[in-house]
């Protein structure tokens, strides 16, 4: 019932690893984290959810939230390395299609690049 | 006051009973012992010395005695060579008339022996002449006048007239001691006398005196002493009745004991004669059998024994009432130890006692009401000790009681004011659903049933459904999150969806317009799956929209089960100008329309297993079909109770159940 993230600079893009459960007792720390990631007119953010095991309609607002600053800023969010449990969720509340997903972190950084 | 043994002031007091004791205890028996030792001693000193007393004065007595004689007889001595002297010259008158003529030698001789025949010595007994050869020319009995003298000798074994003639040849003149017979008897009588010889006659003059004479006047002293002794050691007080005797060789009594006091027996005296001198005392036994300590000692010279004798129950009497008085004073002392002891235990003991009194006043105390320090001043700030800073320390303990107690009250009114507006508003909420059940009794062709269990007091989740002519429009949905922000987002989607549903033709207009409503003005993205559904009771045809629910199953009346997952667009409120599709479905008569929320499929047992689509797909297939759209509903429910089992309640709960019974075979359409 924990989440934890962990935090890499690659050249221009931020990449953040988030592992275990995003629900909504662990969002608050996502949001924490992410969110300031967003703040800066232009940047370009890389969540890899590849440890991530579960993710409830608290935790899609946070990434809905990413997304919107991310637009807002003239920024980027790319999300990538989801699980299919965690990919089912993102696809049943159709945010599949607002979102940027890649499959990869690589995939992702070429998008960013791109 | 109870002391009950287990008491802090019982133990208290007996700790100091018990040192007290036996402080007491080896002080008194070291005491008693010792001073009935010296008290004893002491008391057997005394008699001692009373005896010591007596013995000094004798001796000393005794000394003046013997002065006394010694004095006497050189005193006689003195005046029988001043008489002899006188003697002397009277001779030399004599023999110088001879000399010078006027009487003839013999003239001379013969008168002045007439003369001497007439006088007698002062203090002697008689005048003694005699000449060199040792005849007799003056003595009292004139029938020894004329003879030989010889015959007597001095106690040194010489004979008396040899010995004076040899002596006042060597010396001039003599004094000897000597017996002699007496005047008028052959009876031997000791005798001294002073020898003068006048040298021209060759006469030996001697004045005579009786021994015995000095001898008396000594012992008519003797007498008196023995007499003053007597009196004088009458009053000599012994302790007990004891006396001091004295008695001489031969066991007679020189100074006897008062009659009162009468235990010295003859085997007494020869126990006491035999421990003359030692320090230790004789024990015998006294008059009436009671035994008596005595000790004696020897005066050679008179042949006395001086002996002291004393009850032993009187000598240890002073003892006995100086070690009963101390053990007295000992109990008396501890007594009052006790005392002070009992006082002491009290002391410490009485503030805890009212400290648990306190305490036990402090367990009915009302600490919701205004604060009250009952803590006792005096305990509390008076006391410096242990026992001030426990009650200073209960004291803050009820003030923190107090403050405490009221927060706590303060929070509970807040959490139950709060809870309370909840509970209003869940009534709002539950308000704003159709609860009516059966909902529509007058529409045969569908049979539906709908339930709503939040995880909190208010929640996000919703339905909703309403007939617009022969059509029925149902909603289902799910506000990301829950509690209070939920239950507002829940609300405003519900109305808006109804305007929706009511304005738009198409399920995808509805929530393209809900969605753009909501996203309109929504910092928060807060945001809410929906599944809008109309079905035409006539055709059973059904039209969709899906804005990211969770799909609905639809169970065919022959037993099958398909899932629609047909996506319109995302869920609503989070992006505005979405665009959203509409799907369309036929229902059979018989077929079941389930619509519900993720609290069903993640719904987790005590394990962290979700319940899952699979098995809900499972159930909903082997349910008895012929059932009712309630009984479907609560099967469910039922069987996500089992398999919650006794974890919480995560997420919203949300059913609705629609079955599908075919058209009406009369239709009514117009009137309705």
């Amino acid at each position: 019932m924990a989440i934890s993230t962990t935090l890499e600079t690659l050249a221009d893009t931020s990449l953040l690893r988030a592992s275990g459960r995003l629900d909504g007792s662990t969002s608050p720390q996502l949001e924490k984290n992410l969110l300031p990631l967003l703040a800066e007119p232009g940047s370009k953010v890389l969540l890899d959810l590849a440890e991530l095991d579960y993710v409830s309609s608290a935790g899609l607002r946070i990434i809905l939230m990413a997304a919107k600053r991310a637009k807002q800023a003239g920024g980027r969010f790319v999300l990538c390395g989801l699980q299919p449990q965690v990919s089912e969720v993102f696809e049943m509340s159709g945010f599949t299609r607002i979102l940027e997903l890649a499959a990869s972190v690589d995939e992702g950084r070429g998008r960013l690049a791109g | 006051m109870r002391l009950a043994i287990h008491s802090l002031k019982a133990r208290i007091f007996l700790a100091l009973a018990a040192i007290l004791g036996l402080v007491a205890c080896v002080v008194m028996a070291h005491s008693l012992l010792a001073v009935r030792e010296s008290a004893i001693v002491a008391e057997q000193r005394s008699v001692q010395n009373v005896l010591r007393m007596a013995e000094l004065a004798i001796r000393s007595e005794y000394h003046t005695l013997l002065a006394g004689k010694v004095a006497l007889v050189q005193e006689r001595k003195a005046r029988f060579r001043e008489f002899d002297r006188v003697i002397l010259q009277t001779l030399a008158h004599y023999q110088n008339l001879a000399t010078q003529g006027q009487l003839s030698e013999q003239e001379a001789r013969t008168q002045a022996l007439a003369w001497l025949q007439k006088i007698r010595p002062v203090g002697g007994e008689y005048l003694l002449v005699f000449d060199r050869d040792g005849v007799a020319l003056v003595y009292p009995e004139p029938a020894l006048l004329g003879t030989q003298l010889s015959g007597y000798t001095d106690f040194k074994g010489r004979s008396v007239v040899a010995a004076a003639w040899d002596e006042a040849d060597r010396y001039g003149e003599t004094v000897l001691i000597y017996d002699w017979k007496a005047v008028g008897s052959n009876r031997l009588v000791q005798r001294y006398g002073h020898f003068l010889p006048f040298r021209p006659w060759n006469w030996m003059v001697a004045s005579v005196g009786r021994v015995d004479e000095v001898q008396g006047e000594a012992d008519a002293r003797l007498a008196q002493f023995r007499t003053e002794l007597a009196r004088s050691l009458g009053q000599v007080e012994v302790s007990g009745n004891g006396a001091v005797v004295i008695f001489d060789g031969q066991g007679q009594w020189v100074v006897p004991p008062a009659a009162a006091n009468d235990d010295i027996d003859p085997r007494a005296k020869t126990a006491l004669r035999a421990a003359a001198g030692n320090r230790d005392a004789v024990h015998f036994q006294g008059r009436d059998g009671r035994v008596m300590q005595g000790w004696a000692t020897y005066v050679r010279a008179l042949d006395w024994y001086v002996a002291v004798a004393a009850p032993e129950a009187a000598l240890t009497a002073p003892a006995r009432n100086l070690v009963t008085r101390q053990a007295l004073v000992f109990a008396g002392g501890l007594l009052l130890g006790l005392l002070l002891a009992w006082a002491v235990a009290s002391g410490i003991a009485r503030p805890l006692v009212r400290l648990g009194q306190y305490a036990k006043g402090l367990a009915g105390a009302d600490f919701s009401a205004a604060p009250v320090q009952s803590m006792p001043a005096d305990l509390a700030d008076g006391r410096q000790d242990e026992i001030g800073a426990l009650a200073r320390s209960f004291a803050s303990m009820e003030t923190a009681l107090y403050r405490n107690v009221r927060s706590l009250v303060e929070i509970t009114g807040e959490r139950e004011r709060i809870e309370g507006e909840l509970g209003v508003a869940r009534d709002i909420q539950l308000g704003l659903l159709p609860k009516m059940f059966p909902a529509f009794p007058e529409r045969p062709e569908i049979d539906l049933h709908a339930t709503l269990v939040s995880a909190r007091e208010i929640g996000g989740d919703l339905y909703d459904f309403f007939l617009t002519g022969d059509t029925l429009n149902f909603t289902i949905g799910d506000v990301a999150g829950k509690g209070v922000p939920a239950a507002l987002f829940m609300a405003i989607t519900k109305t808006l969806m109804k305007a929706a549903g009511e304005s738009c033709t198409t399920p995808g207009a509805a929530v393209c317009q809900v969605n753009d409503h909501l996203a309109r003005d929504n910092p928060n993205l807060m945001f809410v799956t929906a599944f809008n559904g109309v079905l035409d009771l006539h055709t059973g045809e059904l039209q969709f929209a899906n804005a990211g629910h969770n799909p609905p199953l639809i169970l065919r009346a022959d037993g099958r089960c398909e899932i629609l997952r047909n996506i319109s667009g995302p869920a609503l409120g989070a992006f505005e100008d979405m665009e959203y599709a509409s799907f369309t479905e036929y229902l059979q008569p018989g077929d079941w329309l389930l619509l519900y929320t993720d609290g069903v499929t993640e719904a987790m047992d005590a394990a962290g297993q979700l319940y899952g689509e699979t098995r809900l797909a499972q159930l909903m297939a082997a349910c008895d079909t012929r059932g009712n759209a309630e009984q479907r509903v609560n099967t469910l429910m039922a069987d996500l109770a089992t398999h919650v089992g006794a974890a919480d309640q995560s997420d919203d709960i949300t059913v609705l159940a629609i079955r599908y019974l075919g058209a009406a075979t009369h239709t009514d359409k117009e009137e309705t």
